[in-house]
This record gives structure tokens, sequence and C-alpha cells, in this order.
């Protein structure tokens, strides 16, 4: 991680650098099940997911939510603070897909003193895929405070 | 189909601890290893009262609070529910040791007449409050689609 953000330093239209997670293997599945507490077989048992008509266990949305916030929040260092986060799932992700999270500023804007952020977010598999279409909003430290 | 008069309806509250262990395994699961989420002392150097869970943790407790009552109440087609959009909001970082009580509601339901059927879409929303302070630290917003059978 590079050193901290600040609200000066970023523009509208600015990309802010990507996390490329996996290959994923079946046995993150199982940790994520684990640690989550979501234990739906279809994440997990590829005889379950077989039988529910997908070529087999796929990752928990969630788990692809996990990976765009762990690309924000090195983004935003311990200084920054996440105010909302929301994503919408569009395609699953299959054990041995790589996946690339990236996050573009489309707003930047000063509320109550507050220097605010806002991050239009994406993440594609290896072949192109998109499986999380997202959006956050971003409180960033400012320099003069 | 779901039942719209349910919009609005509340599940009992639920209680939730945020567990050291269990925020490491999580952050371990995913693969996201920042010495705050890991390492209380590092957390505390940045400035945190205690370890720090990442954005997504809530999760876990929406499925301790989740009432099943509820959930079959709606009458959706279990074998065809999908996970289609999560939203959190917050008020700050959640930090071990903290304990939250949780109150879970139907936000919203609608339908929508997709390609191969009718879709019944679901969002239930989690509030999460600290137990002593009673200071709202977390919303969290689940979308499920529910493919009619």
């Amino acid at each position: 991680m590079s050193g901290q953000v600040y609200f000066e330093d970023v523009h509208e239209g600015d990309s802010i650098p990507a996390l490329v997670k996996g290959p994923l293997e079946r046995i993150q599945l199982v940790k994520y099940a684990g640690a989550s507490g979501d234990f739906n077989p279809i994440h997990v048992d590829e005889v379950y997911a077989q039988a529910a008509g997908m070529k087999s266990v796929f990752a928990h949305g969630m788990l692809s939510m996990a990976f765009v916030g762990q690309m924000l929040t090195d983004w935003m260092g311990p200084l920054g603070e996440l105010k909302r986060f929301q994503v919408r799932f569009s395609a699953v992700a299959w054990p041995g897909d790589v996946i690339t999270s990236t996050g573009t500023t489309v707003r930047h804007w000063e509320e109550k003193g507050e220097g605010l952020v806002e991050l239009a977010l994406e993440s594609k598999s290896q072949e192109g895929t998109v499986t999380v279409k997202g959006a956050a909003c971003v409180r960033l430290p400012r320099r003069s405070a | 189909m779901a039942d719209r008069n349910l919009i609005g309806k509340e599940t009992p509250p639920g209680r939730a601890e945020a567990k050291a262990e269990e925020m490491i395994a999580f952050a371990q699961a995913v693969g996201d290893l920042q010495p705050e989420y890991l390492d209380e002392a590092a957390a505390k150097r940045a400035g945190f009262q205690g370890l720090v869970a990442p954005p997504t943790f809530p999760m876990r407790f929406l499925f301790d609070a989740l009432d099943p009552d509820l959930f079959f109440e709606l009458g959706l087609n279990l074998a065809g529910i999908v996970h289609a959009e999560q939203e959190f909001i917050y008020q700050r970082p959640i930090i071990a040791g903290e304990k939250f009580v949780i109150f879970g509601k139907v936000h919203d339901i609608w339908e929508k007449e997709g390609k191969s059927g009718v879709l019944d879409f679901v969002t239930f929303e989690a509030t999460g409050l600290e137990e002593k302070s009673k200071e709202h630290v977390f919303t969290a917003r689940m979308t499920l689609i529910s493919r009619r059978a």
C-alpha cells in the first residue's frame, strides 16, 4: 500500500489502482463459506451445483463484493472512510477465474466541510465478463485539515 | 408471488458480536490482509480502538439475524433464488468486541417480467446499533431475485 490519499489529490475521471484477485480456488470458496456463515451448497458442493444445472460450484457474490471492498480500502487508506458501498451482481465468478476490479471517480465534492468522492466500480473476469457493477461514496481526509 | 403487504414487516431483533477471531478469519478468507484487520496493535497505531472489520463483514451478522419464518412467509421459490444486489451504508467501521442489536425488515418487494418468466424481487434491510450506546453503525440491504417455479 502506498501513502495516504487526500481529497485534494483526486479529480473526477481519475482511476484508482485496480486489484487483481485469483485464479479463484475452490478452497477459497470453502473458507469464505465458513468465514461468512453462508453455507449455500451451490458454492461448495460440486454434486449439488451440477444437479442445479451449473457447470461447477461458483463464488459467493459477496466474495466478489469483498474483492471490490479490498480495492477501495487499499486506495482510501486508514484515514479514508467508506460511507456507502453498493453492487449489483451481473455474472458469477468460477473457480479458475482471475477477477480484476476497477474504480473511477465520477464525482468529487465538499459537503459540510467534508471531502467526498463517488466512485463507479466494476469487476471483470479474464474473459471480459462483467461480474460486478457498483458504486461507492468515500470521505477522504483533507490536507488543509 | 411475494405479498407486497409484507413490505415494512420487521423481524424480531437479533444480536451479534464482532468477534476478533471471526473478523480475522473473514479477512483471511477474502485474502484482504490489511494490518488493521489482522493485528490489533497495527489497528491502534492507525487510530482505531481495536481490530477493524472489512467492509463486507456485516454480512456475517445478516445470516444470523434473518428470520427464517419471515423468509418462508414471503413464499419465494427457494430453489430459484439469486443474490442480485447488496448495499452497505456505514456510519463508521466495526471494531472487534462490539456487540450489536440487529433490526431486520422487508424493505421492498416488486416483480419484473423476465425472458424466462416472472421474477420476484425482495430487498431485506438490516440495521446494526451498538448495544450499549444505541449508536447506529451500519445499514445493509440485500436484494434477492426469485424465479417463479
